[in-house]
C-alpha cells in the first residue's frame, strides 16, 4: 500500500466508526467504562479488557475492537482520578501523578489537574497512534525477513527484556517467570509431532491452556484475592471545581508533552513492559530536566502532565510489536492479543498480508478513542469522581464473578475455570514474593511460538546451531540475550564496581 | 510484596520449589521421544518435543540455583528462621488467616463444588451473600463466625457429593440440591442479621442492606445477560434458570 492508499484506508475506518451510531456509542460506552475501571482502585486496565474480551467474543472484530481499545485507552487514564482526588492511584499506572496531583488538590487546584491530565492524556495516546501507523508496517516487513531462529529467539528475547525492567526484585526472579510460563505453554500435545506432554493423563489439558483463562487468573484472580484480603480504605475525594483544560498550559508544556510522549512509546514497544514503568520513567526524566527539579512533588503541572503523558503513550507503544509481531507490549496488550486470538486473527507479520488495513483500522479507532476518552473527561468528571466513594467491597466480588462468567463463556469449557483459580493462586503469590507476572504471561503466549521454531529450524539446518550466528538478526538478538544475561550477574557487577574503585584510585 | 526482611527467606523456599519443578520438567523430558521413533516418525534429538522442556528445565534449575545463592549470601537462612518463628507464634485460627479464608472458600467451592450442580443464579447468590457481606461489614467477629457457617455449609455439601447422596436426592427431587444451596442462602442472612443486630452498630445495617442490594441484582442483570443475549448455555441450570428461560420463550411465543 502506498501513502495514499494507507490515508484512504485510515480515513474510510475513521468515518465508518463516526457515521455509526452502534459503534460511536460504543466507544463512548466502553471508554466511560474504562475510565470508571481505572479510576475505581483494585480494578485495573488489564482486568477491564479481559473482562469486555468475554463480553464483545460475539461481536464482529472491528466493533470488539472498539470497545476494546476504548476501555483500554479510558483505564490508563482513568487511573489519574483516585490519584489526584483521594491520593491512591486508580491504577499502578497513575502512581507517579499522585505525587504532584494530590498536592494540587488539596491547594484546590483539583479541576485544573483534571484538565491538564485529561489533555495530555488524550495527546499521549493520539501520539502513540501517530507511531503506530509508521512503525508497525516497518517492523512487520522486517519480521518477514526472519527465520525460524529469529521468531525462536524472539520470544527469549521478549522474556528476558521484560523479565530484567519488570522485576522488583532480582531480575533472575523475572526470568524465572518467564521460563515457568515457557513452561505452561508446554502442556499439551506438541504441535510438530502431537506428543503429549505434561498432560498428566487429563484429555482436556491435550489442547493446552487457553491463554484467555490464564490471563483473567493471573491478573484477575490476585487483584480480587489482594483487594478484599487488605482492609481498603475508602477515602473522600477532595472537592471538584470546573474541569479546565489549560490549553495555554499545555502549549507552554508542549515540548514536555513531547518528550514524554516518545518515552511512553519506547517503553510501550519494548515486550511487557507496562504503563506504570513508562510513567515512572518520564516522571524521573522530566524532573532531571527540569530547571527547578525542587518543585517536583509539590504539587506541580510539570509532574503530572509528564507521567499521564507517558503512561497513554505506551499504548500506541505496546500495540507495534503485539500488531507488527505478535509480541504484546505490555499486560493489557496481552489480554488484547488473546482477544484478537478469539476473533481467529493471527497479529504478526503477516497480519498486513492477511487482513490489508488493519493496523490503519486499530490507529483509527486509537484516535477516536482519545477524542472520546477527552470528551469525556471534561464533561462527566464530577461524575466519576463520586463513584470513588464506592468502596471495594461491594464490587470486588462482582468482578470475581465476572471473571468466572466471562472464562467459561469463551470456550464453554468449566475446565478452564478449574485452571484459572489454581493459576490465580499461583499468581498472587509468585507477586507477593517479588515474581512479575508480564514475564509469565509473555512465556505463556511465545511459548508454542517457541518451541515449533526452535524445532522447525534445526530441522531446516539439519541440527546445525551455525544459523544462530551466521544470520544477521539472530546474533543481534543473542548477543542482546547474552548481554542482558551477562550485566545482570553479581559476577559482572563485582567487576565492574572494581574496575571503578581502580579507576577512582589512580 | 511481601517486606524485604522477609523476602530472602522466602527466596529459599520458592528457589528449591522452582529446582524440584526443573528436575521435574527435565525428568519428564527424558521420557519423550528423544531418537526414538513416535507414531512411526523416526525422531531426531533436534525435532523432539523433549528439546524444549529440557531447556525450560536447565535455565530453571541454574535460575533457581542462583536465587537460592543469592537469598543465602544475604541473610536468607536468618529471615527464613525469623519466618518460622512468627508462623509459630500464629494462631491457626487467626484474624488475618481467616480472612485469607474468606477469600479463598468461597471462591474455590463456587468453582469446583457448585457450579456444576447448582443452578447458576442461585451459585451466584450464595457467593455474593457471603462475601459482599462478610467484607463490607468488615467486622472481624462476625467475619470469624459467618466462615465457620459457610465452610460447615459447603463441608456438608461436599460429604453429600463425596459420598454420592447428592446424585440420589436430585434422583427424587431434581432441584434438591438447588433447594439446600436456598436453604444454605436463608441461614447465612439470617445469621447476618442477627449478628450485626447484636453488634448494636448501626453502620453496620446500612452496608448490609448495601451488601443485599448487589448480592441480588449482579444475578437478576448477569444471568438473562448471559444465557439469553449472549445465548451461552450457563454450566448448570436448575430451578430458576429454568424457570426464567420458561417465562423468556413464553413471552417471545
Amino acid at each position: 500500500m502506498n501513502i495514499g492508499q494507507q490515508f484512504g484506508v485510515f480515513f474510510s475506518s475513521f468515518f465508518s466508526i463516526v457515521t455509526n451510531p452502534v459503534q460511536m456509542l460504543l466507544l463512548f460506552g466502553s471508554t466511560l467504562l474504562g475510565i470508571i475501571f481505572g479510576a475505581l482502585p483494585g480494578l485495573t486496565a488489564t482486568l477491564g479488557v479481559a473482562l469486555l474480551t468475554t463480553l464483545t467474543y460475539g461481536l464482529p472484530l472491528e466493533t470488539a475492537m472498539v470497545a476494546l481499545l476504548g476501555i483500554y485507552v479510558g483505564a490508563v487514564y482513568g487511573g489519574s482520578y483516585g490519584s489526584i482526588m483521594i491520593n491512591i492511584p486508580g491504577t499502578a499506572s497513575a502512581a507517579a501523578t499522585a505525587l504532584d496531583g494530590y498536592k494540587m488538590a488539596l491547594r484546590g487546584e483539583a479541576g485544573r489537574a483534571l484538565g491538564l491530565t485529561t489533555t495530555s492524556s488524550a495527546i499521549g495516546t493520539a501520539f502513540g497512534m501517530f507511531f503506530v501507523v509508521i512503525f508497525t508496517p516497518l517492523i512487520a516487513a522486517l519480521a518477514l525477513q526472519f527465520t525460524s531462529f529469529e521468531f525462536f529467539l524472539l520470544a527469549f528475547f521478549g522474556i528476558m527484556i521484560s523479565g530484567s525492567i519488570s522485576c522488583p526484585d532480582t531480575v533472575q526472579k523475572g526470568w524465572i517467570s518467564g521460563f515457568l510460563g515457557l513452561f505452561l505453554a508446554m502442556v499439551g500435545r506438541d504441535q510438530l509431532q502431537v506428543y503429549p506432554r505434561y498432560t498428566f493423563g487429563i484429555t482436556d489439558l491435550e489442547s493446552g491452556i487457553e491463554i484467555v483463562p490464564v490471563l483473567i487468573g493471573a491478573f484477575g484472580i490476585p487483584q480480587i484475592i489482594q483487594v478484599l484480603k487488605d482492609r481498603t480504605i475508602t477515602a473522600e475525594p477532595t472537592k471538584l471545581d470546573r474541569v479546565l483544560p489549560s490549553f495555554r498550559e499545555i502549549g507552554r508544556n508542549i515540548m514536555h508533552i513531547l518528550r514524554s510522549a516518545l518515552i511512553g512509546v519506547g517503553i510501550g514497544a519494548v515486550p511487557g513492559i507496562g504503563e506504570d514503568i513508562a510513567a515512572w520513567v518520564s516522571y524521573g526524566t522530566a524532573k532531571k530536566a527540569s530547571k527547578h527539579p525542587g518543585k517536583f512533588g509539590t504539587g506541580c503541572d510539570e509532574g503530572i502532565i509528564a507521567s499521564e503523558t507517558a503512561n497513554n503513550a505506551c499504548i500506541g507503544g505496546a500495540m507495534i510489536p503485539l500488531l507488527s509481531m505478535g509480541i504484546p507490549g505490555s499486560p493489557p496488550a496481552a489480554m488484547l492479543l488473546g482477544a484478537i486470538l478469539i476473533h481467529g486473527i493471527a497479529p504478526g507479520p503477516m497480519l498486513e498480508i492477511e487482513h490489508p488495513g488493519f493496523t490503519l483500522k486499530v490507529s483509527a479507532i486509537l484516535l477516536l478513542a482519545s477524542f472520546a476518552m477527552w470528551v469525556i473527561g471534561i464533561l462527566l468528571a464530577k461524575q466519576v469522581v463520586k463513584l470513588l466513594r464506592v468502596p471495594a467491597t461491594l464490587f470486588m466480588p462482582v468482578v470475581a464473578v465476572l471473571c468466572l462468567i466471562g472464562s467459561y463463556a469463551l470456550g464453554l469449557k468449566v475446565f478452564n475455570l478449574y485452571l484459572m483459580i489454581p493459576m490465580g493462586i499461583l499468581s498472587y503469590y509468585l507477586t507477593d514474593m517479588g515474581y512479575p507476572l508480564p514475564p509469565l504471561v509473555i512465556g505463556v503466549i511465545l511459548g508454542g511460538m517457541a518451541d515449533a521454531n526452535l524445532r522447525r529450524g534445526l530441522m531446516v539446518s539439519q541440527g546445525s546451531l551455525a544459523p544462530f550466528f551466521t544470520r544477521p538478526v539472530a546474533l543481534i538478538l543473542l548477543i542482546v540475550i547474552v548481554f542482558t544475561f551477562v550485566t545482570n550477574t553479581s559476577m559482572y557487577r563485582n567487576f565492574t564496581a572494581k574496575f571503578k574503585k581502580n579507576k577512582g584510585e589512580k | 510484596m511481601m517486606d524485604k526482611s522477609k523476602l530472602r527467606g522466602a527466596d529459599i523456599i520458592t528457589g528449591v520449589l522452582f529446582f524440584i519443578l526443573g528436575i521435574y520438567i527435565i525428568a519428564e523430558a527424558l521420557t519423550m521421544p528423544l531418537k526414538d521413533s513416535y507414531a512411526g516418525v523416526e525422531s531426531v534429538w533436534y525435532v523432539s518435543p523433549a528439546l524444549m522442556p529440557l531447556i525450560i528445565g536447565a535455565a530453571m534449575i541454574f535460575l533457581a540455583v542462583y536465587i537460592i545463592v543469592f537469598a543465602f549470601r544475604h541473610g536468607g537462612v536468618a529471615a527464613l528462621k525469623m519466618m518460622m518463628a512468627e508462623r509459630k507464634g500464629e494462631k491457626f485460627l487467626s484474624d488475618k488467616n481467616i480472612r485469607y479464608a474468606a477469600v479463598l472458600v468461597p471462591l474455590i467451592s463456587m468453582v469446583y463444588l457448585n457450579l456444576t450442580r447448582i443452578d447458576f443464579f442461585i451459585t451466584i447468590v450464595l457467593f455474593l451473600v457471603y462475601t459482599i457481606t462478610v467484607f463490607h461489614v468488615d467486622d472481624a467477629q462476625i467475619m470469624r463466625k459467618l466462615t465457620f457457617l459457610y465452610t460447615a455449609e459447603m463441608v456438608f455439601f461436599l460429604l453429600l457429593v463425596v459420598s454420592g447422596l447428592d446424585k440420589l436426592l436430585t434422583k427424587l427431587f431434581a432441584y434438591s440440591n438447588d433447594i439446600l444451596a436456598l436453604i444454605y442462602i436463608a441461614t447465612i442472612i439470617i445469621a447476618f442479621s442477627r449478628n450485626i443486630r447484636k453488634s448494636g452498630v448501626e453502620i453496620y445495617r446500612k452496608r448490609f442492606a448495601q451488601a443485599m442490594w448487589m448480592t441480588w441484582m449482579t444475578p437478576v442483570v448477569l444471568v438473562p445477560a448471559f444465557r439469553f443475549m449472549l445465548r451461552v448455555p450457563l454450566p448448570f441450570e436448575g430451578i430458576i434458570v429454568n424457570a426464567m428461560s420458561f417465562v423468556y420463550y413464553a413471552i417471545k411465543q
